[in-house]
C-alpha cells in the first residue's frame, strides 16, 4: 500500500521535496520520464522501494555498455566477427559499421537488465550538443556516444571540457581550422549561445546581455590550435584523436567584455580552453540555461515566470553549489513537488524513441525470440528501431541543426513538432501494422511480442478487469474513461463472459507455446493493444 | 454564398475572359481582379534546400569573361549555356525550363535575398520561411500569417461544410514552416494522397490542464487527419495526370530512377485536378549544399549540380505541361526558393560555399515579368568570401504574389511581411477587372487620379494625376473580352495632366477598361470609350 501523507497541502515551494502519496501512478510517472518504456515489474518495484530508493537506482552511475561489434560476415581485414571495430583501422571495407553503431545504440536503449537514466541522459547530451556531419568515420561517432554514456549523470564542467576538443565537435563547428592567423568564431559563438550562457536580449550593438561580439572574437582566439589527427578516409591506421598544435595557438591576451567582468584570458596553451569554460560557468546564466534545457527535456516545454523563479533558479543554485555535478540537480528536480504536480503528468508528447520503446520494452523487448537472438539478428532488430525513428523524424546521428531537435527549443510548437498528420499516420502504421501485427519481420523471421510473459507478470491475469487496469497503468499516462475501459475490455472478452477469460488464461498459462491455447489469448491481446496504441493518450507520457 | 458559387463555376472555364458581372466586387480599394480571395487560385512552393548556386543556374552570358575570371573552375562553358535572351541563359540541363521560358510560362527574379544575409542553412531557412528580417525572430510562417486572415480561428471549427479542404498541403512528413500559424501549422502533411490511413478516434478525458491541452492537440490532429484525408483521397482518386512524369535523365542518373521532385509535383497536380482547393502546396528537395564536386573537373556541365538541376527542370516542365493539358495552368502559380545562393568564387574542391542572393523562379501561365532585375555584376574586386549582392528583397517577391495572386491589399502585405514592402509586377498577367468602378479618386498610397479625357485630335487619352513625389504610373488597357491590348508606364511627379497613349488604329470602337497601378501596387480602374 502506498503511504498516504496526512499533511494538508501547503504553499511549499514547488522545488521542495514531494511529500504526497507515493503510489503506482507516481512511480510510473517517474519511470516514464527517466527510463524508456518501463515495465509493470519496474513500476511495482519502484512503488514498493519508495521515491528515494528509486532515485538511487535511476541515478546510479551505470557501467558503460560494451562497444558495438562486427555482427555480420562482411569483409573487413581488421576485425573478426564478434569483435569490436571501435579502434580498428578505418581503411578497407567496413560498410557494416554504421549499421552496427545504430543497432547497438537502440539495443542499449531497449535493454531490460537495468533500471537507469543512462540512455535518457545520453540522448539529452546528444541533443544538447547536437553535433551533425560529417557522417564518415563511425569510430568518431562511437567516441562521442561513449562520452555521453560515461558522463550521463556526470559533471557538466567535465562534459564541456571534453566536448570542446572532441574530434567531431572540432569538425562540426570548424574548431579544427581555427588558427591564430584566421580565427574561426563558429565554436566560440555556439559554446556561449547554446552550450553555456545562452543568448539574452539585445542590449546594444553586438551585446546580447549574456555575452557580446567582443567575447565571441576573444573566445575564438582562445580556442585556436586544436587539430584533428587525419583519421578520415585515412589509408593508415590513425586513431580518432585531437591534439594541440601550439604553433596555431594565439598566445596573446584576450580581453573579454563587461559581461564577463572585463576579465582577460592569458595564454594557457593546451589548457586555455579549460580556463575559458571556467569563466563561462562563472556566469549564473550558464547554470540557468543548462537547467532550462534539462527542464524542457524532463518536465514540460513551457517555462513561465513562476517556473523560472521557483524551479529553474533553485536548480541552478544546486548545480553551482555542487560544482556542476548533474546528479544532485536531477535528484532535486525528480523528487520535487513540481515534478509530481497533476498538470504536467502525461503532458509530454513522446519523441520517437519513447514511442517505440514504450511499445516494446514493457514486453521485455524480444528476448524470448530465441531464433532472432543470434548476433546478427540482434543488431538487425536494433536497426529496425533506428529505421522507425528515422521515419518518425529522429535520426539520432544527424540532428537537424546545432540547436538540436525543434521539439526541445522551437516555440510555440515544441513537442508538437513530433506530430503531423503524416507522422500520426506513420506512427499508427508502425504500431499497428509493424510492431503488433503478425507481419513484423526481421529479415524474413516473423517475430511477435512476448504476450505470455506479459500475462504472467500481471497481478491477477485471470481477472479481465485487473488486466485492463494494470495494462493502462503501464502504457497510458493517466486513468481513462469508463467508455475507453469497456472498449478495451471487450477486445479481450469478444462478447464472452468473464469466466471464459478466466478459463482461457488458465489454459494459456498452463500450456505455453501450445497453439490451441496460446492463439486465442495472443490474438485477443494483439487486438487489445491495437486499440490501446491507437488512443490519443498513448502519444503522451 | 453566391460569390463562391460563381467563382467555382468560373473556375471550370478558363479565367481570363472578362465575364460581365455586376455587384461582385471585393471590398478593396485597389484594383480588384476577377479572382477573389475565396477563389481557387493555388500557389506551389518548391523549397530547394542547401543553398542553390544561382550563378551556375541562371547565367549572365553578357558577362561571360568576368564569370570565367572569378569562377573558372566551376563555370559552365559558354557554348553549352541554354540561351534565353541575348544576355541571359540557363544551365545546360534545364531544357524544360528553357521551353517554359520561350512559352512565356517562366519568370526569373534575379538576385533575391535580404539585407545582412545569414549564411547558416537553418537560420536562413527560418528567415525565408517566416518572412522575417535577418535580425528578427518570428515563429510563424509568412503564408501561415496570410492563411490566418482567411481561416479565422483555425483549427477550431475546421474542416467545416463551408471550408472542407485543408488550407495548405505539405508533401512529406513535416508541415512546412512557411505555413506555420501563430497557433498551429495550416498544412496537412501528405505522403501519398491515394493511400491515406484512417486513425482511430475515441473520446477520453479532457482535463483542464497541460495534459488536457496536449491531448486536445492530438485529438484535433487525428480528427483533421481523417477529415482532410477523406477530401484529399477523394480528390486524388478523381484527379488525373495528363502527362507521364518522366524518370530522371538516363544520361545523368541510373536508368529508370524516379525523379523525387517530379513524384511530389505529380501528386500535387493530381490533387488539384481532382478539385482539392487548398491554397498552398509545398514540396521539398534537398542536396544543393555542394561544397565539393558540384561540377566535374574540366567538365563543368556535369556533376551533382547538373543532376539536381535536371531533376528540377524536368519536374517543373512535366508539372506545367500536365496543368496546361488539363486547363489548370492559369490557376496555379509556382515559386522556387533556396535559403541562400553560393559564393561567387568557387572553393578548391570544385564546389562553392554558402553565399548570399540567388535567383528565384516563378512559373505558370500568369507570369507577367519574365526577367526581373539586372545580371549579376561580376566586375571589380570580388573577394573569396563574397556572395551575390541582392537586388530584390525576397519579402517583396512574396508580398507581390500575395497582392497579385491572393488579392491582398498592400497595406496588409506590409503587416504580414515588412513595412518597406515594394510591389513588383511579377505575376499579374491574368488579373482583370471584374467590374468597372470609376468612382474612386484616391488610392491607399496617397495618389489622386482623375477621369481620362481625350486630347489632341481626340485620339490621345490623357489623365490628371497627383502623386506623392516622383513616381511611375503603370497602365493597362483591356478590351470588352478582358484581353490586354495595351500596357506601358509613364513617369509622374506632383500634380499634372499626362498623356497616356494614342489610340492604336487596330483597336475598334467600344468600351475599354483602363487599369492604373502605382508603383507600390495600389490601383484604380477607369473606363475609356473609343468612338
Amino acid at each position: 500500500m502506498s503511504k498516504q501523507s496526512t499533511q494538508q497541502p501547503t504553499a511549499a515551494s514547488p522545488i521542495s521535496p514531494y511529500t504526497g502519496a507515493w503510489d503506482l501512478e507516481k512511480a510510473a510517472h517517474l519511470l516514464r520520464r527517466t527510463v524508456l518504456g518501463p515495465s509493470l515489474k519496474e513500476i511495482k518495484t519502484a512503488q514498493q522501494a519508495g521515491l528515494s530508493a528509486t532515485l538511487d537506482l535511476l541515478l546510479k552511475s551505470a557501467p558503460i555498455p560494451d562497444p558495438p561489434v562486427k555482427y555480420r560476415n562482411d569483409y573487413d581485414e581488421y576485425v573478426q566477427l564478434g569483435q569490436t571495430w571501435i579502434n580498428a583501422s578505418y581503411k578497407g571495407s567496413n560498410q557494416y559499421r554504421g549499421m552496427s553503431l545504430k543497432g547497438w545504440y537502440y539495443n542499449n536503449m531497449m535493454r531490460v537488465d537495468q533500471t537507469n537514466i543512462q540512455e535518457r541522459m545520453c540522448f539529452f547530451w546528444l541533443n544538447y550538443f547536437a553535433i551533425s556531419g560529417p557522417l564518415t568515420d563511425h569510430r568518431a561517432m562511437y567516441k562521442e556516444l561513449r562520452l555521453y554514456q560515461e558522463l550521463a549523470v556526470g559533471n557538466f564542467r567535465t562534459m564541456l571540457q571534453r566536448i570542446a576538443v572532441e574530434p567531431r565537435m572540432l569538425f562540426c563547428l570548424d574548431g579544427h581550422t581555427n588558427h591564430k592567423k584566421n580565427p574561426n568564431e563558429n565554436f566560440a559563438r555556439e559554446v556561449m549561445e547554446l552550450f553555456t550562457v545562452g543568448k539574452g536580449e539585445l542590449a546594444g550593438e553586438g551585446d546580447y546581455t549574456t555575452f557580446t561580439e567582443q567575447d565571441v572574437a576573444a573566445l575564438a582566439r582562445a580556442f585556436t590550435g586544436w587539430r584533428n589527427k587525419d583519421f578520415l578516409y585515412s589509408d593508415y591506421d590513425i586513431p580518432v584523436e585531437s591534439y594541440f598544435d601550439s604553433a596555431a595557438h594565439d598566445t596573446g591576451d584576450k580581453q573579454l567584455s563587461h559581461r564577463f567582468g572585463n576579465k582577460v584570458i592569458r595564454n594557457g596553451g593546451a589548457n586555455e580552453y579549460k580556463q575559458v569554460i571556467d569563466i563561462l560557468l562563472s556566469s549564473k546564466a550558464a547554470a540557468l540555461n543548462f537547467c532550462k534545457r534539462l527542464y524542457r527535456y524532463f518536465v514540460y516545454y513551457d517555462i513561465d515566470d513562476d517556473v523560472l523563479a521557483h524551479v529553474i533558479y533553485p536548480l541552478a543554485d544546486t548545480l553551482i553549489a555542487n560544482n556542476f555535478e548533474v546528479k544532485p540537480v536531477l535528484r532535486q528536480l525528480l523528487s520535487s513537488q513540481h515534478f509530481y504536480g497533476q498538470s504536467i503528468r502525461g503532458a509530454v508528447i513522446k519523441n520517437p524513441h519513447d514511442f517505440i520503446c514504450s511499445m516494446v520494452r514493457p514486453f521485455g523487448e524480444f528476448w524470448h525470440e530465441t531464433k532472432t537472438l543470434n548476433l546478427q539478428r540482434r543488431y538487425e532488430l536494433g536497426n529496425q528501431y533506428a529505421n522507425y525513428c528515422t521515419e518518425l523524424q529522429l535520426e539520432f546521428l544527424e540532428p537537424p541543426s546545432i540547436s538540436g531537435w525543434k521539439a526541445y527549443y522551437d516555440a510555440p510548437q515544441y513537442y508538437r513538432h513530433w506530430l503531423s498528420p503524416a507522422l500520426m499516420q506513420s506512427r499508427d502504421r508502425i504500431a499497428l501494422d509493424n510492431i503488433l501485427d503478425e507481419d513484423y519481420h526481421i529479415k524474413g523471421d516473423r517475430i511477435d511480442l512476448d504476450y505470455y510473459s506479459y500475462v504472467r507478470s500481471l497481478s491477477d491475469p485471470h481477472n479481465v478487469d485487473k488486466v485492463v487496469e494494470e495494462t493502462v497503468l503501464v502504457f497510458l499516462p493517466r486513468p481513462i474513461t469508463s467508455a475507453q475501459t469497456s472498449k478495451l475490455r471487450n477486445m479481450l472478452l469478444r462478447g464472452a463472459a468473464v469466466s471464459d477469460w478466466n478459463w482461457l488464461v488458465t489454459k494459456y498459462i498452463q500450456n505455453p507455446g501450445v497453439d490451441t491455447y496460446s492463439r486465442p489469448v495472443d490474438d485477443r491481446l494483439r487486438d487489445f493493444f491495437k486499440v490501446m496504441f491507437g488512443f490519443a493518450e498513448f502519444q503522451l507520457q | 454564398m453566391k460569390r463562391r458559387n460563381f467563382l467555382q463555376t468560373a473556375a471550370a472555364f478558363s479565367i481570363p475572359a472578362l465575364v460581365p458581372i455586376t455587384g461582385v466586387r471585393a471590398n478593396s480599394s485597389r484594383f480588384t481582379s476577377l479572382i477573389e480571395p475565396e477563389s481557387d487560385r493555388i500557389l506551389v512552393i518548391i523549397h530547394l534546400f542547401g543553398g542553390n548556386d544561382g550563378l551556375n543556374t541562371v547565367i549572365p552570358i553578357d558577362r561571360y569573361d568576368d564569370l570565367l575570371n572569378v569562377r573558372r573552375s566551376v563555370a559552365i562553358e559558354e557554348k553549352r549555356v541554354l540561351k534565353l535572351t541575348d544576355t541571359l541563359g540557363l544551365h545546360p540541363e534545364m531544357k524544360d525550363m528553357k521551353n517554359l521560358f520561350s512559352d512565356g510560362r517562366l519568370g526569373i527574379v534575379q538576385s533575391v535575398g535580404y539585407p545582412n544575409q545569414n549564411r547558416s542553412h537553418f537560420r536562413s531557412t527560418d528567415i525565408y520561411t517566416s518572412g522575417s528580417a535577418a535580425d528578427e525572430f518570428l515563429t510563424s510562417g509568412w503564408m501561415g500569417r496570410y492563411l490566418e486572415t482567411q481561416y479565422a480561428g483555425y483549427p477550431a471549427g475546421y474542416p467545416s461544410s463551408a471550408e472542407p479542404h485543408p488550407p495548405a498541403v505539405s508533401i512529406g512528413d513535416v508541415a512546412h514552416p512557411t505555413c506555420e500559424g501563430t497557433k498551429i501549422n495550416f498544412s496537412q502533411t501528405v505522403l501519398d494522397p491515394n493511400n491515406t490511413r484512417t486513425l482511430a478516434m475515441m473520446n477520453g478525458m479532457s482535463p483542464d490542464d497541460k495534459y488536457g491541452e496536449e491531448l486536445a492537440f492530438i485529438r484535433t490532429t487525428i480528427r483533421q487527419t481523417n477529415s482532410y484525408n477523406d477530401v484529399i483521397k477523394d480528390a486524388a482518386d478523381r484527379g488525373r495526370n495528363a502527362v507521364t512524369y518522366r524518370y530522371r535523365d538516363e544520361s545523368l542518373w541510373p536508368k529508370n530512377s524516379s525523379n523525387p521532385l517530379a513524384e511530389q509535383l505529380k501528386k500535387v497536380a493530381r490533387m488539384i485536378s481532382g478539385g482539392l482547393r487548398s491554397k498552398v502546396y509545398t514540396v521539398y528537395m534537398d542536396g544543393f549544399d555542394l561544397h565539393a564536386s558540384q561540377v566535374v573537373e574540366n567538365n563543368t556541365h556535369m556533376g551533382t549540380h547538373a543532376q539536381l538541376l535536371s531533376d528540377v527542370s524536368r519536374a517543373i516542365g512535366d508539372f506545367q505541361n500536365d496543368l496546361k493539358a488539363q486547363g489548370l495552368d492559369e490557376r496555379v502559380l509556382g515559386l522556387t526558393f533556396s535559403e541562400f545562393g553560393r559564393r561567387i568564387r568557387p572553393n578548391a574542391s570544385f564546389g562553392t560555399d554558402h553565399g548570399s542572393a540567388a535567383p528565384m523562379f516563378l512559373f505558370g501561365s500568369c507570369i507577367q515579368s519574365q526577367v526581373s532585375g539586372d545580371n549579376v555584376d561580376l566586375n571589380g574586386d570580388i573577394s573569396q568570401g563574397d556572395g551575390v549582392s541582392m537586388q530584390f528583397d525576397f519579402r517583396d517577391v512574396y508580398g507581390s504574389i500575395l497582392v497579385d495572386w491572393f488579392n491582398v491589399r498592400t497595406s496588409q502585405v506590409k503587416n504580414l511581411l515588412h513595412d518597406g514592402f515594394k510591389y513588383l509586377p511579377l505575376t499579374n498577367k491574368c488579373n482583370e477587372d471584374d467590374v468597372v468602378n470609376t468612382d474612386d479618386t484616391s488610392t491607399e498610397d496617397g495618389w489622386t487620379i482623375g477621369q481620362p479625357f481625350q486630347s489632341g485630335d481626340g485620339k490621345e487619352i490623357s489623365i490628371s494625376v497627383d502623386s506623392p513625389g516622383s513616381n511611375r504610373l503603370r497602365y493597362s488597357l483591356f478590351d470588352g473580352r478582358g484581353r490586354l491590348v495595351l500596357a506601358n508606364e509613364i513617369g509622374v511627379e506632383g500634380k499634372a495632366d499626362h498623356k497616356l497613349f494614342t489610340r492604336p488604329s487596330r483597336l475598334p470602337s467600344g468600351t475599354y477598361v483602363l487599369r492604373l497601378a502605382t508603383d507600390s501596387g495600389a490601383a484604380l480602374t477607369r473606363e475609356v470609350q473609343f468612338n
